[in-house]
């Protein structure tokens, strides 16, 4: 089964994109030299807004699945597309 | 602004000084302010030579004397003069050692005493009037203009184009690029904000105001010649805020909102010493750096080595999320997923690492790195001559968006 894919939108604005891929979970925040991003088993995905990453993260510790994660982003209000 | 509109504000504060008995004690700097100001009989570019002449940007006593004789849009006007004038001189400095016959991409004609304004310079001075040179400029002001006739091309620039130190009175310019440390002759004891290419560069109090110049090269290499970019920028209100070293990103006005807050990947935000565009209060859309990135501040260690470059890096981020075509974001993602389907990351020999890899959106800002040269962080390739040989395809790419005028519609300029 092929790996799905999410973008998340703030209004007009994208802020964070998603796969069922497991894999990096990557901040605007860049990490320092030599760090190595932090994994997820069930999902990756990148921020593009700093001002949601604290959600994005507490969300992210409370999901085990990441039909749980984006469904609770949809909670949130925010508008989830499916590519 | 006019070649005299500071005038009447300098006679003011002239005036002001000399009744005001509470006035702080002269400094050496604000005498050689007041001394410059009247040289230059009211013309900006002027003063800026002088300025230069005096050491740049380097002297933070400097840059407070003239925000406190000319008031800061005045000030502000100046400073970017002087900025140009580095940068243009820094290019002319630096050209001889870095003209790879081969692998500049497309050949440019050389720019001549009329274009490297237009061309090259900051957006905002575009209609301001050329530098023309002074008969009676100290050596250093003068080679500037005497430069000017020959200029090497300033839209192909190489890594070594990012040396950005100010030539100065005390260090006198070589053809080598300068060593990435700064001896701190003071800093900043008021926020300076100047608009380079469409973004707005925030040095608060503390920063040395070397950085300055630091910065304002990168966004020079990375979109002095897109003016697309340059009108999204505008009109989007970018802005770069410089982190002093000493000072924490949330302290900042301007990244208040992420005090007591987690990155997506579980970080205080209180330790990060760069970030991505976030809308600030203020309604800017700002990006920041830490000082201790863009060269080796003394007492404070940078979690990046000098051979990368965080501030390239975030700009190519914003530059990406604002001012591609639609065909060139296209282009990014076939490129990304091409370069998914051969390599996940780890592939020996190759420009990228994980970090590259890990979305499209890294992967082109990791590229402009090290398009520039400034990607050395782990085992990757660096240089364009790595990204040509491994990457063809996102070289292609970066030599049309960096090295190709564009115009406001994002159309390259055919000469």
């Amino acid at each position: 089964m092929s790996d799905r894919h999410w973008d998340v939108y703030d209004g007009e604005r994208r802020v964070l994109t998603v796969s069922s891929a497991p894999g990096a979970i990557v901040s605007t925040a860049h990490l320092p030299a030599g760090q190595p991003a932090r994994q997820c088993a069930f999902m990756s995905a990148t921020s593009h807004s700093p001002d949601h990453e604290h959600r994005f993260n507490q969300v992210l510790e409370a999901s085990r699945t990441v039909d749980e994660f984006v469904d609770t982003l949809k909670a949130d209000g925010l508008a989830v597309a499916e590519r | 602004m006019s070649a005299s509109s500071y005038s009447d504000q300098q006679q003011h504060s002239a005036t002001a000084a000399t009744v005001d008995a509470a006035e702080p004690a002269q400094t050496p700097a604000t005498l050689d302010m007041r001394s410059m100001i009247a040289q230059s009989g009211g013309d900006p570019v002027r003063l800026a030579q002088l300025i230069l002449a005096h050491g740049g940007l380097s002297n933070a006593n400097i840059l407070n004397a003239l925000h406190a004789q000319l008031g800061m849009q005045n000030a502000t006007r100046v400073t970017t003069e002087v900025l140009r004038l580095q940068h243009r001189l820094n290019e002319v400095q630096s050209a001889p050692a870095e003209q790879p016959a081969s692998s500049s991409g497309p050949t440019k004609a050389p720019l001549t005493s009329a274009t490297p304004a237009a061309s090259a310079a900051p957006e905002t001075l575009a209609t301001q009037p050329q530098v023309t040179p002074q008969p009676q400029v100290t050596p250093q002001a003068q080679a500037a203009p005497q430069t000017q006739t020959a200029l090497p091309p300033t839209h192909a620039p190489t890594h070594h184009a990012t040396a950005t130190h100010a030539p100065t009175a005390h260090a006198p310019a070589t053809h080598t690029p300068a060593a990435d440390s700064v001896q701190l002759e003071g800093t900043l004891n008021q926020q300076i904000e100047t608009e380079v290419c469409g973004v707005i560069i925030t040095a608060p109090v503390g920063v040395h105001p070397s950085m300055i110049a630091r910065v304002t090269a990168i966004i020079i290499q990375e979109v002095g010649t897109n003016r697309f970019a340059q009108d999204r920028f505008r009109s989007e209100r970018v802005s770069l805020v410089i982190i002093p070293a000493h000072v924490a990103m949330t302290d900042l006005p301007e990244l208040a909102q992420l005090r007591g807050q987690h990155t997506f990947d579980g970080r205080d935000w209180s330790t990060v010493r760069g970030v991505g565009g976030t809308r600030s209060r203020n309604h800017r859309y700002t990006f920041a750096v830490a000082e201790e990135t863009l060269a080796n501040v003394p007492g404070v260690k940078s979690t990046y080595p000098a051979t990368y470059s965080v501030a390239m890096h975030e700009l190519a981020h914003v530059l990406n999320d604002m001012a591609l075509t639609r065909s060139q974001r296209t282009r990014v993602q076939a490129l990304y997923r091409e370069h998914q389907s051969r390599d996940r990351g780890d592939a020996a020999g190759t420009w990228t690492d994980q970090y590259a890899s890990s979305n499209e959106d890294e992967y082109f800002a990791q590229a402009t790195n090290t398009f520039f040269g400034r990607n050395q962080m782990s085992n990757n390739r660096n240089g364009r001559d790595a990204l040509r040989a491994t990457d063809p395809g996102m070289y292609e790419l970066l030599v049309e968006l960096y090295e190709s005028p564009r115009d406001r519609r994002g159309d390259t300029i055919v000469a």
